[in-house]
């Protein structure tokens, strides 16, 4: 009998801000977070805007020395400590054996793209390797390990843009097969010029916004962040008088093996990532899907086809939205933030809006949320995809719910 | 209840590609050690190079603009999967964990490179998408129709026994009926710069990958079975997160250190003390240099061989003394920075 898994504590960096409140005023009130680029020069690419998380800046740390780290050891820090003081567990945490289950597609690549600089400009015996020394993708990990001080084990997903949710649902699976009794999980990245590149080289970011599902959409904007969630099981979390914020019913996860790039246009193999999660929780109604919705042409006509083969007619009445118009795509913390959102969706009763959204796409036909609006939510569906052909769903329900 | 087992095994390493070459090596104490030759380099530091991955000419065709780390990915998964001597189920039956340390470095730094020499807008999407880490993952993937999970573990040189810890649980859970663990790294001219500054010395490039299933009446192939596997993270005290993951593969085993018939692992034996001294310690690292995540897939593989085929190589053996009958191995790994992973695998 699997054990059943709920959240504690969240933690969350986003462009619209450090911290839930903050990001859940503006993104309820459909307010957009992505600004002109300001961390790197734009001139030569088309798009030239990006969620990036400006009110964030690197705290003094108590056991590391916050200036040899990455920017991403400190999004990941800085946003599991907002989760764990959330959860009541900033003292007690190191005598919780935990697994530290963690998604993301760059690691510490800011500190990779300085070496490669420094390896132009001084050559390559003599680029300086300490600024290596927080590139590797777990290199974050351990960080976190030290700064706050934790024991148990972690598992570095690196999936491209699924592998928040792939950490998130890592976690869930551990706990409720009784392998652990908590969890911190979640996803990071930063926003690089080598992603930047890299997206703007595939021709899928956008020169003007970000419109999911809408006819005229012409690609993504980038963001940056972290999302981490605290989960427990239930009986654990009970027993220290927790609140429980939300609870984590299903997961479901699939492949393409179709193309490194493209997803499969017939949703076929996305759809097995949404059938699973449904019913892994023992398919109850959705009353809100948090969509992958990047804005690109194919990831949108391949989502659309997704859920309304593994919802069926239903489908179409079911509200559907995608932040990422708001505060950009975080790539291996898109997942998690999104998982967050959708929490907060069902906490405050609102769904949040798909931003730019102008003009239907017979192929998208989907019910986009337009606005922000009141609406009874108790459970959620979120879903990620990534390069590699990753599909990954989860699906979250108010605390409340029974069974 | 069925036990996990090995079922087959693929090894793309600098002694040799597949088991027989592999096998031959070793018994020969040949060393992949040399100079580097792929690239040009100053350094004088050996290493162990792949020079063809031995893929077959169709794959090698269509894969032939993926990078290397793929390419010792597919080579070694394609290996693994014949070996298996069985239709390969495929689809959603399938899943595939790769543990790997740095990916597509020659990509990645031919991306950036790119990038700093202004050249922005000649950028290759092809070096963008294929550096991405589960660009190898991705590509074995799509080579051979995994629909099941595909992940991609990122860390150091414990992380390919994570891969095979979350391959042993999702083909435990029964969520996939087989699953392939496989670990795969390539060498590039920065990377190898930047290690041998480091001090490190003999570094290298390779893959390898084990099928995993339940075992049942079908099965014809079976080298070992996977009894316990544990993994432990201590920053502050990296000799207790080993010691822990080791007693607590060997809780989960039913088993003591008494009853582990040779250690595999990188790791000095002074840090293997709760074993007895006649307990033998192996590894490969002197023949075929350090490949990061790579070379504890390896030790699994040699392990595989030696539980099937009752006896260890003595060009491995760096302590301790052969001993007449196989029934336990334990791999293990352990990082600087305090991740320890261990593995027993057991005669069938």
């Amino acid at each position: 009998m699997n054990k059943r898994v709920v959240v504690t504590g969240m933690g969350i960096i986003t462009s619209h801000g450090v911290g839930k409140e903050a990001n859940w005023e503006k993104i309820s009130a459909g307010k957009s977070g992505i600004r002109e680029i300001v961390s790197f020069d734009t001139s030569g690419y088309r798009c030239r805007t990006g969620g990036e998380a400006t009110d964030f800046a690197a705290a003094p740390l108590r056991n590391l020395d916050s200036r040899r780290l990455d920017r991403a050891s400190h999004l990941l820090i800085h946003a599991a400590g907002e989760a764990l003081a959330e959860a009541g567990l900033t003292s007690d945490i190191k005598n919780i054996p935990l697994l530290l289950s963690l998604g993301t597609t760059l690691g510490g690549m800011l500190s990779g793209e300085a070496f490669h600089r420094d390896v132009v400009e001084r050559g390559i015996q003599r680029a300086r390797l300490s600024l290596l020394s927080d590139y590797l993708a777990h290199a974050q990990a351990i960080n976190l390990f030290r700064e706050m001080k934790l024991k148990g084990d972690f598992l570095i997903f690196s999936n491209a843009c699924a592998s928040g949710t792939n950490a998130i649902g890592h976690a869930f699976n551990s706990i409720r097969q009784g392998k652990y009794n908590a969890a911190i999980c979640g996803g990071y990245d930063t926003m690089s010029e080598f992603t930047f590149a890299g997206f703007s080289s595939l021709m899928a970011m956008t020169g003007t916004l970000c419109r999911p599902f809408d006819k005229d959409r012409d690609g993504l904007v980038l963001g940056e962040g972290a999302g981490i969630l605290v989960l427990e099981e239930l009986e654990h979390a009970g027993r220290r008088s927790a609140r429980i914020l939300g609870e984590l019913s299903g997961y479901g996860e699939s492949t393409d093996a179709h193309h490194m790039t493209s997803p499969d246009l017939s949703g076929l193999s996305a759809a097995a990532a949404l059938t699973k999660a449904l019913r892994d929780a023992s398919n109850p109604a959705i009353d809100y899907i948090n969509a992958h919705g990047t804005g690109t042409k194919y990831n949108d006509d391949m989502e659309t086809m997704a859920i309304l083969i593994a919802l069926g007619e239903k489908a179409i009445e079911i509200p559907v939205s995608s932040i990422k118009p708001m505060i950009g795509h975080l790539l291996g913390g898109a997942g998690a933030v999104e998982a967050i959102i959708s929490l907060l969706s069902i906490i405050h009763k609102t769904l949040p809006p798909s931003l730019n959204y102008v003009t239907p796409d017979p192929k998208c036909s989907l019910n986009i949320v337009l606005r922000p609006r009141a609406s009874e939510i108790r459970t959620v569906l979120s879903n990620s995809f990534g390069f590699g052909g990753s599909n990954a769903s989860l699906i979250i329900k108010e605390a409340s719910c029974q069974g | 209840m069925s036990r996990l087992t090995i079922t087959g095994i693929g090894s793309v390493t600098p002694i040799g590609i597949g088991k027989e070459e592999l096998r031959q090596s070793l018994d020969e104490g040949a060393s992949g050690l040399a100079r580097i030759r792929k690239f040009p380099s100053p350094l004088k530091t050996p290493s162990g190079e792949i020079r063809d991955p031995g893929l077959d000419k169709n794959m090698a065709a269509r894969f032939r603009r993926v990078a290397a780390v793929s390419k010792y990915a597919l080579s070694a998964v394609d290996m693994a999967i014949k070996d298996r001597g069985l239709p390969f189920p495929g689809g959603n039956e399938t899943a595939l964990v790769m543990g790997l340390t740095h990916g597509a470095l020659t990509y990645t730094e031919a991306f950036h490179g790119s990038l700093l020499r202004e050249e922005r807008g000649s950028a290759s999407p092809l070096f963008f998408s294929d550096s991405v880490l589960n660009a190898p993952a991705g590509n074995v993937s799509i080579c051979y129709g995994i629909r099941g999970p595909v992940h991609t573990l990122v860390g150091g040189p414990a992380t390919s026994l994570k891969a095979l810890m979350l391959s042993m649980r999702m083909a435990n859970s029964g969520e996939v009926a087989g699953a392939i663990a496989v670990s795969s790294e390539e060498l590039n001219e920065l990377s190898f710069s930047c290690y041998s500054r480091l001090g490190m010395t003999a570094i290298s490039e390779g893959a390898g990958a084990v099928f995993i299933e339940k075992d049942g009446p079908e099965t014809t192939s079976r080298y070992c079975y996977l009894s316990g596997a544990a993994s432990r993270c201590c920053p502050s005290d990296p000799a207790e997160a080993l010691q822990g993951a080791i007693q607590q593969s060997l809780d989960e085993a039913g088993l003591t250190t008494r009853d582990i018939d040779a250690v595999m692992t990188d790791t000095l034996p002074q840090a293997l003390t709760r074993f007895s001294n006649a307990t033998p310690i192996v590894t490969l690292a002197h023949l075929t240099g350090s490949a990061f995540s790579v070379n504890a897939m390896w030790h699994i593989i040699l392990a595989s061989m030696s539980l099937q085929g009752g006896a260890l190589p003595l060009s491995v053996i760096v302590a301790g003394r052969q001993t007449g009958d196989l029934r336990h191995i334990m791999v293990c790994a352990s990082e600087s920075d305090g991740v320890g992973a261990a593995v027993v695998l057991s005669k069938t």
